[in-house]
């Protein structure tokens, strides 16, 4: 939870200054879009960018939108060929029995029951004394089959049931088609009897899909179209969707049989007409020559056919669609599928040109998605001059909606101020009240992606939108879009710091510190305190965690750390103490543990002194003047002053004074430096990995050293930095976690062979080479 | 006198040396199409070439959305065809992706539906022995392990000791072997086919290009698993909207693309659409480019007297991908058997 009263104690005191706001601000700026790491696992590509076309702006009675529109809010709903047949069935079962049966009841009596089931209710109906079996005791539809003693539509249920196994594809790709011609050839001589003793003309419609529909799974397509001839011409006319079904398998008989034309022209009709079997029909409409194609037009009894035609055709992948518009434009100005196919257009549009400057998927999406579409410039430009054609004749059916979308396509192509004037010009004319929303939408987005350079009045009215504008918070891609572009700006009018905070947590920043970042957002801190300014909204926004407080003393720790790993202590110093003294006890350390063997995580005895990092800092240099004044004691000076480094590094158990993260997989591929850590981190997670520092004073204290004892010692630890070099070089083959000794190369070696020659007599070269393993290998090998 | 029975020797032995050797080739056919019913020519190209083995592909694995992760889809259909002479060999194309959702545990699960799924398609059309089973799969170093574990638990589901494994082997798995792997196989089929970029708009002919298959030829002789070969004799264009590849038409011939009224020949096999049109059912838009890439005889036979001389396994199976009536009406039979001869001698 937000908590508003630290807001109001925390924010610098501004008492002007809205705490629900500022918490708001935070909320709306760090929570929306998804910044945070990818968790682990199978994950897929999709596409970054925005959209802000409305799906409901087309008539929302348009029979193909639900098709043709944005296929990803499609496939949302759509539940595939088989559930979209199976509801209007059951909607049109239902609506056979003039609404006295519950729907759920339609489907659970036609889908889950078995041949038997069905049996034992036609007993029951044909029974005077035998009630409904249990199981559909209480089945409103079974019910009224038997207070009506509907034992007909019984047997056609029973019927259908058994030629299921025949016409449908087994449930798993896997197992055995269960389709039997023989058993189908005699399923088609039953149904027809069945088919002459129906007196109900619903019925005998059912029973010669059922039997049409055996013939064409049974491959005998000439049955297929002579069944449909000499059935349907027994039967009197009778509304329903059937008829569509019927006309579908006559398609495909028809097709292979090769009259494709005639099959072309009834999967474009049923594709208009038949909602349950719109997708067959958009995979089944094939057209082979232009020749055909032109046969199909001719075949078309209406334009609005003609029209639908270009409309199937404009669905294709990797369409233009402007081709297909302009014929339906000619045909049928008012066409419901233009409206449908414009949108369509735009969002395709808006995926290549929306915020194309400053989306930082960019990069991403050109790689994976070849987004933006080469030429896409020519094409907007194509569109949107049909788009305008089309708004000034006025034939269309909402000349208003085109002129919205001439703004539109203006503003994607980059023409701000012909949207704007376009936008402008439209908004007192429009009274639609969605189309007044779009317009708005439309509008925000153009203000957004005019702000050019973002100083305290933009933030100010920035901050006012995320907060206040209802449209903003209606459309989810604005939080991303706004974040994407004003990170943009930051970046190029050198704010780094209020630029990845647009885009990040502070938290992401810290697997590798960034200066000009944290300096920048430093600055905000200054400004306040030296100058007296105040921060703008957004900039509070910037330096205020979820629970009010603000991210100083993280952003000054963070700097000294990164100081402190670059070998720049005295800096480092500087920077700690500029955190409240309170404070510096937030982070102790020890540093000293000498011991032959890295070990990260091992703890230090109990009786050791913890410092904090100033507390450090001052006492390594303390030891670095005792080193240069005490000349005597110097080498053991030296030798404390290296073990402190190496231990502050990736290999030392004090790794925590100089990173705040360390990743133990890193070991074994540490070559450049930088992890990028799947993507999920801005900057990647940089590890300390230089021993040069530590090296640089075991150097000294062999130099300095008055016994060869602490002279073996101190060669021993330059050999271990020198070998942490040769793991981290590009040429290293060696992988630590395989528990292998690894094969110095020469140049790596200098110091293992300084011990090996000059302190092999010495007490702490025998224990070396009892406890280390490696070195014992190398004593061995010389 | 001496000098030249010792002269004759050496020319005798040298003759035996540079010897050329006869091995036992195996005509054979790809057979790619989702309907098996050969037409009237496909049926006279296979007598006429003496075709023993018919590698058909029964079905391809795919992944899925639902609890199985895996599908078996394109399934063969089946009707009046008459097996007269050649083995019919199945083969699985299954999609690199397939991998991607599945767990090594389902990996069992799935060897034995795919082994199950054939033995059912074979049993429907061909009750003679099951002697080898063919998996297509173009793996990549992430799916490899689940490549190769499969293959391994196929294996072990044949029934009889006499079936053999065979696997489709690209041209840069065989350079880089040591990266790519061996998968566990009896045989693998060297697909010396598709080795361009196809999607790349500078690329001449992604199908067959001898000066790059060079580049890859280099460890033949290396690669540990005897190896068939597969040549192509197939075209298609490759479909350029945009200057991105969209689509493949398959079988097009520079005849379909004749007529100036709709095409302009831009470069050598490069057609430019200069009005939008309907080809080989496809709807293309004004400015659309084609590249025609065929397999030209005279490559495929280069092609086949090349790896004929690199090959040196004593049995060999060619097969020509695919068979096509609309592919052989570009080849006679004289050609493609010369192609099948070139292996004979090595």
């Amino acid at each position: 939870m937000i908590n508003y009263k630290k807001c109001m104690i925390n924010l610098l005191s501004t008492k002007s200054r809205s705490p629900l706001l500022v918490c708001g601000l935070l909320y709306s700026i760090f929570l929306l879009g998804p910044k945070d790491g990818l968790a682990c696992g199978p994950f897929y590509n999709y596409f970054e960018g925005y959209s802000f076309i409305m799906p409901e702006i087309f008539d929302e009675d348009a029979s193909t939108a639900p098709f043709f529109i944005g296929f990803d809010d499609f496939y949302k709903t759509y539940k595939g060929p088989e559930l979209a047949q199976t509801s209007g069935n059951v909607a049109e079962w239902t609506e056979t029995f003039c609404q006295l049966v519950k729907q759920q009841d339609v489907y659970e009596l036609i889908y889950n029951s078995s041949v038997i089931d069905l049996e034992l209710l036609r007993t029951s109906i044909r029974s005077k004394n035998m009630p409904l079996d249990y199981r559909v005791s209480g089945n409103s539809f079974a019910r009224h089959l038997k207070r009506e003693k509907c034992f007909h539509t019984v047997d056609y249920l029973i019927f259908a049931k058994e030629c299921e196994p025949h016409v449908t594809q087994p449930e798993s790709s896997w197992d055995k088609i269960q389709r039997d011609t023989a058993s189908m050839y005699k399923l088609i001589k039953r149904g027809k009897k069945e088919f002459r003793k129906s007196k109900s003309n619903y019925i005998k419609l059912r029973y010669a899909y059922q039997l049409i529909r055996l013939a064409h799974y049974a491959k005998n397509y000439r049955l297929t179209l002579a069944l449909e001839d000499e059935l349907l011409a027994k039967i009197r006319p009778v509304e329903s969707i059937i008829h569509d079904w019927i006309m579908g398998h006559k398609a495909g008989a028809l097709k292979n049989l090769g009259q494709k034309t005639e099959a072309a022209y009834l999967y474009s009709k049923i594709f208009l007409n038949c909602p349950s079997k719109r997708a067959s029909a958009f995979r089944s409409f094939h057209i082979e020559s232009d020749e055909q194609w032109n046969e199909v037009l001719l075949m078309c009894a209406t334009t609005a056919e003609q029209a639908n035609l270009y409309a199937l055709r404009a669905q294709a992948d990797e369409s233009k669609a402007v081709e297909e518009m302009i014929k339906i434009y000619d045909l049928d100005p008012t066409n419901e599928n233009l409206e449908v196919l414009l949108v369509n257009e735009i969002k395709k549009l808006e995926r290549d040109l929306l915020g194309l400057e400053f989306n930082d998927k960019k990069e991403r999406n050109k790689k994976l998605f070849d987004i933006p579409r080469k030429e896409v410039g020519n094409y907007v430009i194509k569109l949107n001059g049909f788009v305008r054609n089309l708004a000034n004749e006025k034939k269309v059916s909402r000349p208003e909606l085109w002129r919205l979308a001439e703004g539109y396509l203006e503003f994607l192509s980059g023409d701000y101020y012909a949207a704007n004037k376009t936008f402008k010009k439209l908004g007192p004319k429009i009274t639609d009240k969605l189309l007044k929303e779009q317009l708005s939408v439309f509008q925000l987005a153009l203000d957004i992606a005019s702000y050019e350079k973002i100083d305290e009045l933009e933030e100010a009215e920035i901050a006012d939108i995320i907060k206040k504008n209802a449209l903003y918070k209606k459309y989810k891609d604005f939080g991303d879009y706004l974040n994407d572009k004003l990170s943009y700006d930051y970046a190029l009018h050198r704010s780094p710091g209020k630029a990845f905070r647009m885009q990040y947590n502070i938290r992401d920043l810290k697997p590798n510190p960034q200066l000009d970042i944290i300096n920048d957002l430093l600055n905000i801190f200054k400004k306040v305190e030296k100058a007296g300014e105040e921060p703008s909204k957004l900039e509070l926004a910037f330096i205020t965690k979820k629970d009010g407080t603000t991210i100083e003393a993280e952003l000054l720790d963070m700097k000294a750390t990164l100081l402190l790993s670059e070998g720049k202590p005295e800096a480092a110093l500087e920077a700690f103490k500029a955190l409240p003294r309170d404070q510096w006890d937030n982070y102790q350390f020890y540093v000293y543990r000498d011991s032959l063997t890295d070990c990260v995580n091992c703890k230090p005895q109990d009786s050791v002194e913890y410092l904090n990092k100033v507390e450090l800092l001052e006492e390594l240099f303390e030891l670095e003047y005792k080193a240069r004044a005490d000349f005597v004691n110097s080498s053991q000076y030296y030798y404390k002053l290296g073990i402190a480094y190496y231990n502050m590094t990736y290999f030392g158990t004090s790794w925590k004074t100089t990173d705040y993260f360390r990743s133990g997989a890193n070991w074994g591929y540490a070559k450049l430096g930088i992890f990028q850590m799947g993507g999920y981190l801005p900057y990647g997670n940089k590890e300390h990995q230089d021993c040069s520092k530590a090296l640089f004073y075991f150097d000294k204290a062999i130099d300095l050293a008055k016994d060869q004892e602490q002279a073996a010692r101190a060669s021993f630890m330059a050999a271990r930095c020198e070998q942490k070099r040769y793991f981290t070089s590009k040429d290293c083959k060696y992988k630590p976690y395989k528990n292998e000794i690894p094969d110095l190369p020469e140049e790596y070696r200098k110091y293992y062979d300084l011990l090996i020659t000059e302190y092999d007599h010495t007490y702490f070269y025998k224990m070396a080479v009892k406890e280390c393993k490696f070195f014992e290998a190398y004593a061995g090998g010389k | 006198m001496r000098i030249q029975t010792v002269s004759f020797l050496l020319i005798c032995l040298f003759s035996f040396a540079c010897a050329k050797k006869e091995r036992q080739v195996t005509p054979a056919f790809y057979h790619w199409q989702t309907q098996l019913q050969l037409s009237p020519l496909e049926t006279l190209y296979t007598d006429s070439l003496h075709i023993e083995k018919l590698y058909v592909k029964f079905f391809d694995v795919d992944q899925s959305d639902d609890s199985e992760k895996t599908k078996a889809v394109a399934q063969l259909q089946v009707s009046h065809f008459e097996n007269k002479h050649f083995e019919i060999i199945p083969t699985v194309f299954i999609t690199n992706r397939t991998f991607y959702k599945l767990e090594e545990s389902d990996l069992d699960k799935l060897a034995i539906q795919i082994y199950e799924k054939i033995k059912t398609l074979k049993s429907g059309f061909d009750k003679s022995p099951l002697t080898e089973i063919q998996i297509d799969c173009d793996w990549s170093l992430k799916t490899k392990s689940k490549y190769f574990t499969l293959l391994r638990l196929l294996r072990e589901q044949f029934e009889s000791k006499k079936t053999i494994l065979s696997a489709t082997i690209r041209l840069h798995q065989i350079k880089f072997f040591e990266k790519t792997g061996i998968p566990p196989i009896d045989r693998g089929m060297l697909m010396f086919y598709n080795m361009g970029e196809l999607s790349s708009p500078e690329t001449s002919n992604s199908i067959i290009d001898l000066k790059l298959a060079e580049l890859y030829l280099s460890r033949f002789s290396e690669y540990p698993i005897e190896l068939d070969i597969a040549l192509p004799i197939f075209s298609w264009g490759v479909l350029f909207r945009d200057n991105k590849m969209i689509k493949l038409v398959n079988n097009l011939e520079a005849s379909d693309l004749a007529d100036s009224s709709r095409f302009h020949k831009a470069f050598e096999n490069q057609y430019k659409v200069i009005k939008s049109t309907y080809l080989q059912g496809y709807y293309l838009y004004e400015g659309d480019l084609i590249r025609l890439e065929q397999s030209p005889i005279s490559v495929v036979q280069a092609a086949a007297k090349k790896l004929a001389a690199l090959n040196k396994a004593e049995q060999l199976t060619v097969s020509l991908y695919h068979l096509d009536t609309m592919t052989l009406k570009n080849y006679s039979y004289d050609q493609l058997q010369e192609v099948y001869d070139q292996f004979i001698e090595y």
